[in-house]
């Protein structure tokens, strides 16, 4: 019995491009996917592992090389253009011209595959427009034009044309790119939104791997052209695929805070001690100082400074202790640095 | 008497020296009228009609100024015809010589090799700008036995080809120095250009006079100025027979393209001709040597009313005119088929005589005009350049 | 500027248009008066009171020159609205393709040094001379070309790509032209430097009737595409994932625009700067990128331009007439430039 929450399937699927005789791989595989509806999946990977062909492999734009994608058990490129169309909806990230365009015409065009031959719209039509300007929020850019709005505002539109399209999976190629940071986190925030209140399958590809790992429900990791890790965002990190995907000799995966550390040249030892918020933020000074944190003191002719965390008049305070007699205490990280420094170089 | 011993000595001299210069002209005046071998003709050519030239005849040399018209300004050029060996005179820097009779010549464009074949030359041309139209028999057959090279036209002057020919003038439309000074090359190799500007005449024997020019190069002035007298007698008896005549039929010449009608201005040759020949002409006053441009709306009134259509250019049947356009049709002339076209002596080849014969035969232009327009006026009716088109 | 809506404001346009038709057949060369002009047109009965001449002049000389402003501003402006939609360039316009080059290559060859064996053939085999061997000549030469383009835009994936053969097209066929000019006698250069100048006259009968036709055709072509030129405005990826078929798009509007283009340039010679010009105006004035208003709104636009222009080129000398062409290029060129300064926005294309 087909299963009405999976939208989108692919089998044995390979992604790549041919130019004559000869075929570039991008995606190996073979790859057996699923996207779900109510589920958002965010697409990861470094630049170049093959992001882009994915997406419009799996959008049906784009012929795999080996396998097929599936909807409703039916080859997505046996489909035509219009059935293709009330399936899957796509928003990129490149720009659009036709500035004259008003917010409702351009969202009105997402209703393409429905409206009459001359594009006339229903009644059904409008709701639906109304509805995705709604979901999109940007009901107060309806007359505006085109070309009088900042980048994030027009990213919304291109969303709003997409729900338009009223299609069962969305899909966004790299829809952060061009915004800044409130702006990225609000969209990302609305997609985690939409896919849960409307039950759309909604899949993105996004560098932002912080937030992705905040919103999604699903990850497909792209590790290099070969592999790809796909679940919980959660397990991801913890089986250690994140890791693995970005290991690299200047970053490094933090499992415990999910943040990617850029690696010094750490070579000076510093024991510490102190817990807290404060603690955290004076270990990645730190360490951007090319120190490193040791747990004992290394066996040897020179003595490890400690650093100490203290509490005075409820403001953190850092200790320097290079020795029984030699005792600094500084009420600020860049004081502290700026003598260890001097002590140690 | 002197019985000096000086004078005894020189009376022989002087007589022997009689004989000597005697003898001289003894053999330079020519035992027999053989025009080949002639330098110098004993004729003269009076220039009445052309303004665009005049020849000045010296003892031993011919000089020809030619009006050098380049837009507003006027120069003239000078030419000095020199028998071969002849000293060149002096006081006369600046003028190109070209030595006369002239033994071959390159010529450019049809109504030359019409001035030629009045001028019985045709047998030197060794050279024409394009074989692709030409009536005249002797120049086709020239042709036909290779003795004629093709040496292109105005930007395409075959300038190699002219100077291993070396003719002894080559006679073009316009003054050489004129736009680019492109015939630096044949100026240096010793090759000289005359333009026959008989097109810029604003009178037909004006026109036709030119061919005293190209006898003046041949030595051939005494053959070539009875012709033009005849010319000139048998035109002007027509002119007045068409002065004379009862009516003045309203003409319009030529076809429009598109929208532009180009009719010839009052001061044209053409014009001259419908004159001559008792015609009327809505134009006949207005004022410039070329063309009109009109357009089509200002042409159409006339048209529609007129008489006489005549040069329609390239078409040779009523169907043909319809097939330019259908409005055509209305006008009076077309109704009537009083439509006469210049292409009745067009040969095999598609080559009309109107524009190489024509030139020097304006008589018999008017003949047919007067014809055409008041039959019955002229003993003979038929026509030679114009027929009518059906 | 008041906000008036399309349907307003191509009312307007209408009447204005009316108007124009009517200005320019009253005015000439020939003076004939206002009441007769009417009289010509709408009574029925050949009152004998009117000259036959205005009769003629009327009927047969403005009237259909007249209609074939109607036509070319139409045909015009919408092939240009096309190519800039398509390409998404502004800076297009009806030649872009090469057609109008392929137009001119086919003239060439039967007015030009080489041609008159072609000429001659047409004449003596086919039976076609004059303006309609000239007129066949050109649409074949179209024809050729939007042939070979319609092959490559089969194949190119890319519209930039289409953008940049068409171009070169346009230059191999004007130096193919030029090597002829280069060979011909002056006359025949006159002859074609004569065509080159654009014409709306000499456009008649059964002429104008197939340029009538091939006219609506195209256009009626266009104005049922609108749905997919507006997809295309948002760029072929976009136009894709809306269910757009992007080959078949493209084969439709290169086709309804050769038509128009090819036709034009064939009947009344190469008229430039409406195509180019009269998108943006249209855009300016409607303030809309929907197509379906576009495409009306540029033929009304378009031909009030060309109806206007060619009541100016009357007005130099009472005999003569400036060819339309120059007059086409003075008279847009500062609109259009006023239009686009007048715009805050550069982008707003």
């Amino acid at each position: 019995m087909p299963d009405p929450s999976l939208l989108l399937q692919t089998r044995d699927l390979q992604t790549g491009y041919r130019s004559g005789s000869k075929k570039t791989i991008t995606t190996k595989g073979p790859l057996n996917l699923e996207v779900r509806a109510g589920q958002l999946i965010c697409l990861l990977g470094p630049n170049g592992a093959g992001k882009s062909t994915l997406l419009r492999t799996l959008a049906g734009l784009h012929a795999p090389l080996e396998g097929r994608v599936e909807s409703n058990g039916a080859d997505v490129r046996q489909l035509t253009p219009t059935q293709r169309a009330r399936t899957v909806s796509l928003v990129l990230t490149e720009r659009v011209g036709a500035y004259q365009l008003t917010v409702y015409s351009l969202v009105a065009l997402g209703r393409y595959p429905y409206s009459g031959w001359m594009g006339g719209l229903g009644e059904t039509d409008r709701t639906v427009i109304e509805w995705a300007i709604e979901a999109a929020g940007i009901q107060a850019l309806r007359d505006r034009k085109l070309f009088t709005l900042s980048d994030g505002e027009s990213q919304k539109v291109m969303l709003a044309r997409a729900l338009a399209q009223d299609t069962p999976v969305l899909m966004l190629d790299e829809p952060t790119a061009h915004l800044d940071l409130p702006s990225r986190i609000r969209l990302m925030r609305l997609l985690h939104q939409l896919a849960h209140q409307t039950n759309k399958g909604i899949l993105l590809s996004t560098h932002e791997l912080e937030l992705a790992l905040q919103v999604a429900d699903e990850v497909w990791l792209l590790q290099n052209r070969e592999t790809l890790h796909k679940g919980a965002p959660e397990d991801l990190v913890l089986n250690g695929a994140f890791e693995e995907a970005f290991a690299h000799e200047d970053i490094r995966f933090d499992k415990q805070t999910g943040t990617f550390s850029i690696q010094h040249d750490n070579r000076k030892p510093v024991l510490f001690a102190g817990e807290g918020p404060a603690a955290w933020w004076t270990r990645r000074a730190l360490q951007r100082n090319g120190f490193f944190v040791v747990e004992t003191a290394a066996a040897g002719a020179e003595l490890t400074p400690l650093v100490r965390l203290i509490e005075r008049g409820g403001q953190p305070h850092w200790r320097l202790e290079s020795g029984a007699e030699d005792i600094q205490e500084f009420d600020s990280i860049a004081a502290l640095l700026f003598v260890l420094d001097q002590r140690l170089s | 008497m002197y019985k000096n011993s000086n004078l005894r000595f020189l009376f022989p001299v002087i007589v022997i020296l009689l004989v000597f210069s005697c003898g001289q002209h003894g053999e330079k005046r020519p035992a027999e009228v053989n025009t080949d071998s002639s330098s110098f003709s004993s004729a003269k050519a009076v220039i009445k009609y052309a303004k665009g030239f005049h020849i000045d005849y010296h003892d031993h040399y011919k000089e020809v100024s030619i009006l050098n018209r380049t837009g507003d300004k006027t120069d003239t050029l000078h030419y000095l015809l020199l028998p071969e060996g002849a000293a060149m005179p002096s006081g006369h820097s600046g003028a190109q010589v070209i030595t006369i009779p002239v033994k071959s010549l390159v010529v450019l464009s049809s109504s030359h090799v019409g001035l030629a074949e009045f001028a019985g030359v045709t047998d030197r041309i060794t050279g024409l700008g394009s074989l692709k139209y030409i009536n005249s028999p002797q120049v086709r057959q020239r042709i036909k036995a290779g003795a004629v090279k093709e040496v292109g036209l105005d930007n395409d002057l075959n300038d190699e080809l002219l100077v291993a020919m070396h003719p002894g003038v080559l006679m073009t439309m316009s003054n050489p120095d004129a736009a680019t000074g492109k015939n630096k090359t044949l100026a240096a190799a010793g090759i000289p250009l005359i333009p026959v500007a008989e097109w810029l005449e604003t009178t037909p024997l004006g026109r036709a006079e030119w061919v005293k020019l190209v006898a003046a190069l041949a030595n051939r002035e005494d053959i070539v100025n009875a012709k033009f007298d005849s010319v000139e007698q048998e035109y002007k008896k027509l002119a007045a027979i068409g002065a004379g005549a009862a009516t003045h039929p309203s003409v319009i010449i030529g076809m429009p393209y598109k929208g532009s009608w180009f009719m010839p201005a009052g001061e044209s040759y053409m014009v001259q001709l419908l004159n001559d020949a008792g015609a009327g002409y809505r134009w006949k006053d207005s004022k410039g040597t070329g063309s009109l441009s009109l357009n089509f709306e200002t042409v159409a009134p006339e048209a529609l009313k007129a008489d006489y259509w005549l040069n329609l250019g390239t078409v040779d049947s009523k169907a043909d005119i319809v097939a330019r356009d259908t409005r055509f049709t209305q006008f009076a002339p077309f109704r009537t088929g009083a439509i006469y076209n210049n292409t009745l002596r067009t040969n095999d080849i598609g080559s009309n005589d109107y524009w190489e014969s024509g030139t020097a035969n304006p008589q018999l232009i008017l003949a047919d005009l007067i014809r055409i327009m008041h039959p019955g006026l002229l003993p003979k009716d038929s026509l030679y350049y114009y027929k009518q088109l059906k | 500027m008041p906000v008036l809506s399309p349907k307003v404001r191509l009312t307007g346009l209408l009447l204005l248009l009316l108007l124009a038709f009517l200005l320019d057949i009253s005015v000439g060369s020939v003076k004939i008066p206002l009441r007769d002009v009417f009289h010509i047109l709408f009574s029925s009965s050949s009152s004998s009171s009117i000259e036959d001449t205005w009769k003629f002049i009327v009927e047969k000389i403005r009237v259909p020159k007249a209609c074939t402003a109607v036509l070319a501003g139409c045909g015009l402006s919408v092939s240009g609205l096309q190519m800039q939609t398509l390409f998404r360039n502004p800076l297009a316009d009806p030649s872009v393709l090469g057609i109008t080059a392929g137009a001119s290559l086919g003239v060439a060859m039967v007015m030009l040094a080489g041609g008159s064996i072609a000429t001659l053939f047409a004449i003596r085999e086919l039976g076609i001379s004059g303006s309609l061997l000239i007129t066949v000549a050109a649409c074949l030469g179209a024809g050729l070309i939007m042939l070979l383009v319609l092959l490559l835009s089969g194949r190119l994936r890319d519209n930039v790509l289409m953008l940049i053969i068409g171009i070169m097209i346009g230059s191999i066929t004007t130096s193919i032209i030029s090597i002829w000019q280069y060979f011909s006698a002056p006359e025949e250069v006159k002859d074609y430097l004569l065509w080159l100048f654009g014409s709306l006259g000499g456009v008649t009968g059964g002429q104008l009737l197939i340029f009538g036709t091939v006219t609506i055709l195209g256009l009626s072509m266009a104005w049922l595409s609108s749905k997919m030129l507006d997809a295309l405005l948002l760029g072929e990826n976009y136009a894709r994932s809306m269910g757009l078929n992007p080959q078949r798009a493209r084969l439709i509007i290169i086709c309804s625009s050769s038509l128009l283009a090819g036709s034009i340039t064939a009947f009344c010679g190469p008229i430039g700067f409406v195509g180019i010009a009269v998108p943006h105006i249209t855009r300016q004035l409607f303030r809309t990128s929907s197509h379906r208003i576009l495409v009306p709104a540029c033929c009304l636009v378009g031909t009030l331009l060309l109806l206007f222009c060619d009541v100016l080129s009357q007005l130099p000398g009472n005999q003569t007439a400036l060819p339309i062409n120059i007059i086409t290029a003075l008279i847009g060129s500062p609109v259009v430039i006023t239009l686009l300064l007048r715009q805050k926005n550069i982008n707003a294309f």
